[in-house]
């Protein structure tokens, strides 16, 4: 198993709410400061305790700091010195895919040959961002991501003719350092993704997932990728969900609740958001609903449910729950998110040393064999 | 207006193609006009027929404009008459292209002193049939500016 913590670098200061578009207004601006420090040092420490990877991700318009995820991993990868540096993903539908390859490129390189590449179609509340058709989202993404991966190893100058979009001239500089490419993975959450994944030998990824639809995908994808000759493993596949280890199973159902570490996903209903002169809760809600059902996004087949518990307890309770979402969902990378909510930083900090200190090695070292695939 | 010669035994094999390009051009098969014209004249070659074109430019380059080849073979078929070919060389390739991979452009790229390699998203080996208007407006922008199709015109304002 490998495990990475990611961090969606959220402004860590008093909010009247959450929601779509939050007024910048409603900012403290030494905040946002004082919150890169604490996200960045949750990287540090998972980097010190021996986490394989660390993740940003991009969001926009709202309490994250990583509208951009290539500018936040390249920071990270600074002070960041073993980990790899995931970055899951840029959304390809509002992006230059050229310039998504440079970034790329560059931040291996300042890393060290350390990245890994996600590449997204975005969930549906991003698309108020940039002005993207959320209808043409899978066929630029499809487009965008053989262009990119054709900026990457192409060694000559050359000029895509797209369906969405044109450059007369490409010439990535500077090069990838991992070569091909690094290592690539895309939403493991439709047939149309799992297919996509299985033909381009892709990673696929689950987040906030029912560990029973992620194996099933698991069997749909292996089943794809066996008509294209290859067979992938549990360590193709990645689970991302919140994690909070404390001490006792009854200690971390307490701080989950205090902090709501769990449960502030949206915040659509908090009123005090309105007052604050948000946009309503009522009309944000309905644009985030109509653009899911249009995206297909938590649909039938969608592994993305929000009822799903996240992994909390003490070391042996989420030990327990990893190993039951490994053989269950066939998924062997963790990307585990430490903070949330309202969560003290110290208590992050204990959660993440915990997790470090006991769960890691028990997975990891003392772990009971995969189930095998059925 | 400006003659494109198409080297692919008969014109009506660009299908709608040909009628896109010949809104700006004439567009005559190979063999009908090419041969003891004094014209400046542009070449479409397409597929196996890039041996032909080339060899004709490497003979007569005062009467060429410029050269396309769609989908063509290796470049190491060539690889004595490319270096020598001094007018602007477009070279396609179609991403799903079964036959001649996409990967062959760069060939093309590195022995042609003035070439450009072009990938067209989502065509195979036949791309002016794959993606005719894709194909019709690359090819008249390149034939129309030269190495100047480098560089858009389109505006990208929206409202004054």
């Amino acid at each position: 198993m490998k495990f990475g913590i990611f961090n969606a670098m959220h402004y860590r200061g008093e909010m009247p709410g959450r929601g779509a578009a939050m007024p910048p207004k409603l900012f403290d601006l030494g905040e946002w400061r004082r919150s890169v420090e604490a996200n960045i040092t949750l990287f540090e420490i998972a980097d010190d305790i021996g986490f394989d990877f660390v993740t940003v991700a991009e969001h926009h318009y709202g309490t994250a700091m990583t509208p951009n995820p290539l500018v936040a991993a390249a920071a990270v990868c600074q002070r960041v010195k073993n980990a790899k540096i995931a970055i899951l993903g840029p959304i390809l539908p509002f992006l230059n895919p050229v310039r998504v390859a440079e970034e790329f490129a560059m931040v291996d390189n300042l890393s060290g040959g350390r990245v890994i590449a996600g590449f997204l179609r975005g969930t549906p509340h991003e698309f108020m961002t940039y002005g993207a058709n959320p209808d043409e989202s899978r066929a630029k993404f499809n487009e965008a991501v053989e262009l990119i991966l054709k900026a990457w190893t192409e060694p000559e100058p050359f000029g895509w003719e797209g369906v969405y979009y044109r450059y007369r001239t490409i010439a990535v500089s500077p090069r990838i350092v991992q070569q091909p490419h690094p290592r690539v993975m895309v939403s493991g959450n439709s047939e149309e993704s799992l297919d996509f994944a299985a033909r381009h030998k892709f990673d696929i990824g689950f987040s906030l997932a029912n560990p029973e639809t992620c194996g099933g995908h698991f069997a749909q994808y292996a089943a794809m990728a066996a008509s294209h000759g290859w067979t992938p493993t549990p360590d193709n596949a990645l689970y991302r969900h919140q994690c909070y280890v404390a001490e006792t199973d009854a200690k971390a159902a307490e701080d989950v609740a205090r902090f709501q570490f769990w449960g502030a996903h949206g915040g659509h209903e908090n009123q005090a958001a309105a007052r604050a002169g948000q946009i309503t809760v009522r009309n944000s809600r309905d644009l985030v609903g109509a653009l899911s059902a249009q995206m297909g996004h938590y649909g039938k087949t969608s592994a993305i449910d929000m009822s799903q518990p996240p992994v909390i307890g003490s070391p042996e309770t989420v030990i327990k729950r990893i190993e039951e979402i490994a053989r269950i969902g066939r998924c062997g990378r963790f990307d585990l998110v430490f903070f949330h909510g309202r969560l003290p930083q110290e208590l992050a900090c204990n959660s993440l040393e915990l997790f470090g200190r006991e769960v890691i090695p028990a997975l990891k070292g003392g772990a009971k064999p995969l189930a095998p695939a059925e | 207006m400006a003659t494109l010669f198409v080297i692919d035994g008969d014109a009506s094999g660009l299908g709608r193609a040909a009628a896109l390009l010949a809104r700006d051009r004439r567009v005559v098969p190979f063999a009908a006009d090419a041969r003891g014209s004094d014209d400046i004249v542009d070449l479409l070659a397409r597929h196996d027929a890039a041996g032909d074109a080339l060899r004709f430019a490497a003979r007569h380059p005062e009467r060429i404009g410029a050269i396309v080849l769609e989908s063509p073979p290796p470049a190491e078929h060539y690889a004595e008459l490319l270096p020598k070919l001094p007018m602007p060389v477009l070279v396609l390739y179609g991403t799903r292209d079964q036959a001649t991979s996409p990967d062959l452009g760069r060939g093309y790229k590195s022995k042609l002193p003035n070439g450009w390699f072009v990938m067209v998203y989502n065509a195979g080996h036949d791309i002016a049939n794959d993606r005719p208007e894709a194909y019709a407006e690359l090819v008249g922008d390149f034939l129309k500016r030269g190495v100047r199709f480098t560089i858009s015109e389109h505006s990208s304002r929206l409202n004054p």
